[in-house]
């Protein structure tokens, strides 16, 4: 409970914030949008042996081969994959890695000081990449830390 | 004071090239003592010079004056008023030191204070002054001393006064030294450092660095080089994607033109970007003089170096990495290898051990060699070590071979000298040594005699960035094999196969030898998340098979398909995927997919190989008979009708080859290989070949392989249309001689009638000029005999072989009755052949026992064996063999027998 305390006085601060909303297994999720790079369809990727699940594969980004994280692998989904799935390239810690999402929604305002702390009956494992949940046009949206979910995967990559 | 950033670092960078060949330059001057080679002295005081002068503009007054007191002390060496000997060229190694450490740390360089060094640097002109005044100058620096006034006051006239003025400087200078080096004796104008260039004749070999500095060269950060060398990568990514879509849409003839030159460009383009990050391996190797003579000193030994190859180039960071573990190697031979003078004129060497650097291309890749005369490393001893360290178990060591436990001294943990000392002791093994090697994609091999020396021999990749690699195709995916690992393919399609189950291991037989075998759907199965069809695991009945090796260790590993061979530019993988151990990295494929970079290393270390390599051991002597010597014959045909077979204790190596590779000069084939030319022969110029109309279908009419075999020290292939198997046949019986010429000897194999190939023969008929000029090296007068041999086969091979020669032959069956034969007429021969294997008495046990018998302390003995190991080799020379030979190789045992018989006469 402390930590979603200090998420409260962490949104306080931030106040309005732009943020990339997306669809992952009926869930709807947002990125700030600072951190997004750009938007792809999936093109052809390239599965890892040896690698953790939440790792889809390899992708060739105009020379630069980057990691795509499969969004519904990290959110235990039990379908790993859906038609026509997106990419949305993030910029995290100086590196580009895929996230593979079901659908692009829109790029929302989201205006930080109604977040709600992540609501408990959510699993422990996500709260820890969710930042909070707001209201946007009477529907909830999930705030996601990216720093947090990617280094999640890669600590369970170095695990495995 | 508050220096321009800018200026200052250009100081900084300048003084470093000046100060970077200094040290080697300054042990050369040593080494040269009173015959000063004045070129090269100037080359240093130049460098100097321009330091002092920079660092006079700049304020940096502890710069500025050691290098003025450094500067003094050249100019007398200049005037050969100072003879360089160990004791002041230390003094001036340390000032070059000092100046590189202040150098590198420019800001701070005012705040100590150096005047004692400077003094010391000060001393050494006083001692000469001194020495000058009191009359007691030695005769070899009297003429040109009187000059030294004059000089002194030109050099001292000429401090520089701004950047520009050194820049200028250097110009001049380099011209003046091109001129020098063109035989032009122009004198140069208005440069005082340059004066004497016209003095001194032209020496090509005078100073290293003197001619590249007349080069055009401008300094480019490398940041910039590592973005050209990456765009370059993307151009040819792009290149590969274009010409695939090109050819696949069959376009216009102008469209094909272009993509062909774009291709041609491209290839240039990534070529020149590579050479502006080659480095000469010089950068490293200038560095050990200096260490090798401080070496020598510290522990008391003499050691000379030599280097060769110092201008072969490498990829710059291939040539940082080496550095450390070269340094290492280079201690360790002054320290452990080479022995102190007393211990080593006791063994008959000279005072002076020498230690050889050599770097040189050789097969698309940089060998870098350090050789060393000194006590080379002790098997036995490395094994004692190896169990007490717990490296090895007591039997382990005990069938460990000579080579492999050479090779224990890269095992982790392992230091073999009896204490630890200051020199090569510190902390980093040979361990270290092996693995920074092979993390570049290099590899390291060591081989060492006794009392002799040792070799260590690095092989390293030309460049890291672009890699050759073989694109494999497992489960749909593509991977990238690197070729560095790769030893061959191998087709099983159409042969019997050569897959066989041991202990639900799957191992591959291939020419008599035995390899573990992994499947790489096994390990690389890629969890099947989609809706599809989850493959069950149906095995692959028909894999193609690629024998890759990483360090010693030789596998096969099965892919489905092979698919091409690509240069591949590597990109590293992101931080989840970084520490997988199967894969090196990815690349881009043509078609603009991404392909994982398999790592051999990684894959070797899924399988326990140990145990695998037992089984095998111990299914292979089953087959082996004490006393029989079966000799493994690769068979091979030429059409359908006939079999051949060919000793392979004769064979140097197998290829396969592409027919279209095969060139024609005259009426002789020749194939471009490994950077030379390989003389082909065909086994139908030398004997008749059944012909034969029928296809068969198995037979790939592209290929053929090539049987690699040494003439005399050079190296002939055999074109061999088709392999078929490698058998171990016994020649106790049932051997059928030969009347053919090139043909010793007809036997049954596998329901064949095979004709034995005596190689040599075969090609003597076909190339006798080969052989001709070669005849002087076997000519002997003729000896008298004794052949000891139990395989009628061989006994009638051997005796007519030298009964061509005028020799007089007497044959013997076994060691027993040779034995007899000696002790009944002791002085009938002149030398003795003998088989090792052989029933009542070995070749080994006759020739202890000969040797025990004082008549017959000098009798020259040959053993013939087919087991060349180091193990019999290493018995045999303790029983007291003269020499050793290979069965059926023909010329190796005429230059043998003719050496000895010389030897003996000379006695």
């Amino acid at each position: 409970m402390i930590q979603t305390e200090e998420n409260v006085t962490e949104e306080k601060i931030t106040r309005t914030n732009q943020m990339v909303s997306f669809w992952v297994d009926g869930l709807r999720l947002g990125v700030p949008i600072a951190m997004v790079q750009e938007i792809n369809r999936l093109n052809e990727i390239t599965a890892v042996p040896g690698a953790n699940t939440s790792i889809a594969g390899v992708v060739n980004l105009r020379g630069d081969v980057v990691t795509v994280l499969n969004a519904r692998a990290i959110f235990a989904s039990k379908q790993m994959h859906c038609e026509n799935m997106q990419n949305i390239i993030l910029q995290v810690e100086d590196e580009s890695i895929g996230l593979l999402v079901d659908r692009v929604d829109d790029i929302v305002d989201v205006d930080t000081s109604t977040s709600q702390p992540t609501p408990p009956n959510i699993e422990a494992s996500h709260r820890r990449f969710l930042k909070s949940v707001n209201m946007i046009d009477n529907s909830l949206i999930l705030i996601v830390d990216p720093v947090a979910m990617i280094r999640k995967s890669e600590a369970s990559t170095a695990s495995a | 004071m508050e220096l321009d950033d800018d200026i200052v670092n250009e100081f900084v960078e300048e003084s470093r090239e000046h100060l970077s060949g200094i040290e080697l330059q300054l042990v050369q001057i040593e080494a040269g003592g009173d015959a000063i080679d004045e070129e090269l002295v100037n080359t240093v005081f130049r460098s100097i010079h321009s330091i002092k002068g920079a660092a006079g503009f700049l304020g940096l007054k502890q710069i500025n004056n050691l290098s003025h007191s450094f500067e003094n002390v050249l100019g007398r060496v200049r005037e050969r008023a100072l003879i360089p000997d160990p004791f002041n060229v230390n003094v001036m190694l340390q000032a070059a030191d000092q100046l590189a450490v202040l150098i590198d740390c420019i800001q701070t360089s005012d705040e100590d204070d150096h005047s004692e060094l400077c003094r010391a640097l000060d001393k050494l002109i006083e001692q000469e002054n001194a020495a000058e005044g009191s009359g007691e100058m030695t005769a070899t620096t009297k003429a040109p001393a009187k000059k030294k006034t004059t000089r002194r006051r030109t050099t001292k006239s000429s401090p520089a006064k701004k950047t520009t003025s050194t820049r200028g400087k250097k110009s001049t200078a380099t011209a003046a030294a091109g001129q020098a080096t063109a035989g032009d004796a122009t004198k140069t104008e208005g440069d005082t450092a340059a004066v004497k260039s016209e003095a001194v004749p032209a020496k090509p070999k005078g100073g290293p660095g003197l001619g590249k500095q007349a080069d055009q060269t401008i300094r480019v950060n490398v940041k910039v080089l590592d973005r050209l060398m990456n765009l370059a990568g993307e151009l040819v990514l792009n290149r590969n994607q274009l010409i695939r879509s090109i050819s696949q849409h069959s376009g216009t003839n102008a469209f094909t033109e272009i993509g062909n030159d774009l291709d041609r460009v491209t290839t240039d383009i990534q070529e020149v970007v590579m050479q502006t990050r080659m480095q000469a391996v010089g950068q490293v190797f200038n560095k050990f003089p200096r260490i090798i003579r401080d070496l020598s000193s510290t522990l008391g030994k003499e050691i000379n170096l030599t280097i060769e190859g110092a201008e072969v180039e490498i990829d710059k960071t291939i040539v940082e990495a080496i550095g450390d573990p070269l340094t290492h190697l280079i201690r360790n031979c002054c320290d452990h290898a080479i022995e102190v003078p007393s211990v080593r004129v006791e063994n008959g060497k000279p005072k002076a051990g020498s230690v050889q650097l050599r770097a040189f291309h050789q097969a698309g890749k940089v060998v870098i060699e350090i050789e060393d005369d000194g006590a080379g490393m002790d098997p036995e001893k490395l094994k004692k070590r190896a169990v007490e360290k717990g490296v090895l178990g007591v039997e382990e060591a005990k069938s460990l071979s000579n080579r492999d436990a050479i090779h224990l001294i890269f095992a982790p943990g392992f230091s073999t000298a009896e204490t630890i000392s200051d020199v090569s002791g510190r902390g980093v093994g040979m361990d270290v040594v092996r693995t920074n090697i092979e993390k570049i994609g290099g590899n390291v091999e060591v081989s060492s005699t006794i009392k002799v020396g040792s070799l260590v021999r690095i092989t390293l990749p030309l460049t890291l960035a672009i890699v050759p690699a073989m694109i494999v195709e497992v489960d749909g995916n593509s991977y990238a094999l690197p070729q560095s690992s790769i030893i061959e393919l191998i087709r099983t399609d159409g042969e019997k196969k050569a897959i066989e189950n041991v202990n639900d291991t799957e191992i591959l037989r291939l020419r008599g030898v035995l390899y573990p075998m992994l499947r790489a759907e096994d390990f690389l199965a890629v969890k099947k998340t989609s809706a599809g069809s989850s493959t069950t695991a149906e095995r692959n009945k028909d894999p193609q098979i690629v024998l890759v090796e990483s360090g010693s260790q030789r596998f096969a590993l099965a892919v489905d398909r092979v698919l091409d061979s690509e240069d591949i530019v590597v990109k590293p993988l992101g931080r989840h995927l970084r520490n997988l151990p199967l894969l090196a990295g990815s690349t881009i494929l043509g078609d603009g997919k991404v392909a994982l970079i398999l790592d051999c290393s990684g894959i070797q270390s899924l399988v326990d190989f140990s145990s695998d390599a037992a089984a095998g051991n111990d299914q292979k002597s089953s087959l082996v008979d004490v006393n029989s010597d079966p000799q493994r014959l690769v068979i091979l045909s030429v059409t359908d009708n006939d079999r051949f077979g060919i000793s392979m204790d004769i064979v140097k190596r197998i290829e396969r080859i592409e027919l279209d590779r095969i060139e024609s000069a005259g009426n002789r084939k020749v194939l471009q290989y490994r950077g030379g030319m390989l003389p082909l022969i065909g086994m139908e110029e030398g004997v008749e070949i059944a012909k034969s109309d029928q296809l068969d279908s198995h037979y790939d009419h592209n290929c053929s392989y090539v049987i690699v075999f040494d003439v005399y020290g050079r190296e002939v292939g055999l074109i061999a249309p088709r392999l078929h198997d490698i058998v171990e046949f016994d020649f106790t019986n049932g051997v059928q001689v030969g009347s053919e010429p090139g043909i010793a000897g007809i036997v049954p194999i596998n329901g064949y009638s095979t004709r034995l190939v005596d190689l040599y023969g075969i090609t003597e008929k076909i190339r006798p000029d080969w052989f001709d000029a070669k005849k002087d090296s076997i000519k002997c007068q003729a000896l008298r005999i004794l052949v000891c041999e139990d395989s009628g086969f061989f006994r009638n091979f051997l005796s007519k072989v030298l009964v061509e020669q005028g020799h007089i032959v007497t044959e013997t069956v076994d060691g027993q009755e040779g034995l007899e034969q000696l002790d009944q007429t002791p002085t009938a021969f002149d030398l003795l052949i003998t088989d090792v294997e052989m029933p009542r008495m070995s070749g080994f046990e006759l020739t202890k026992n000969l040797r025990a018998d004082s008549r017959f302390k000098d009798l020259p003995i040959i053993a013939l064996t087919s087991l060349a190991d180091e193990h019999s080799l290493s018995t045999g020379r303790a029983a007291g063999v003269d020499d050793y030979q290979i069965k059926m190789n023909k010329p190796a045992l005429l230059s043998s027998i003719a050496k000895l018989a010389s030897t003996k006469v000379s006695r």
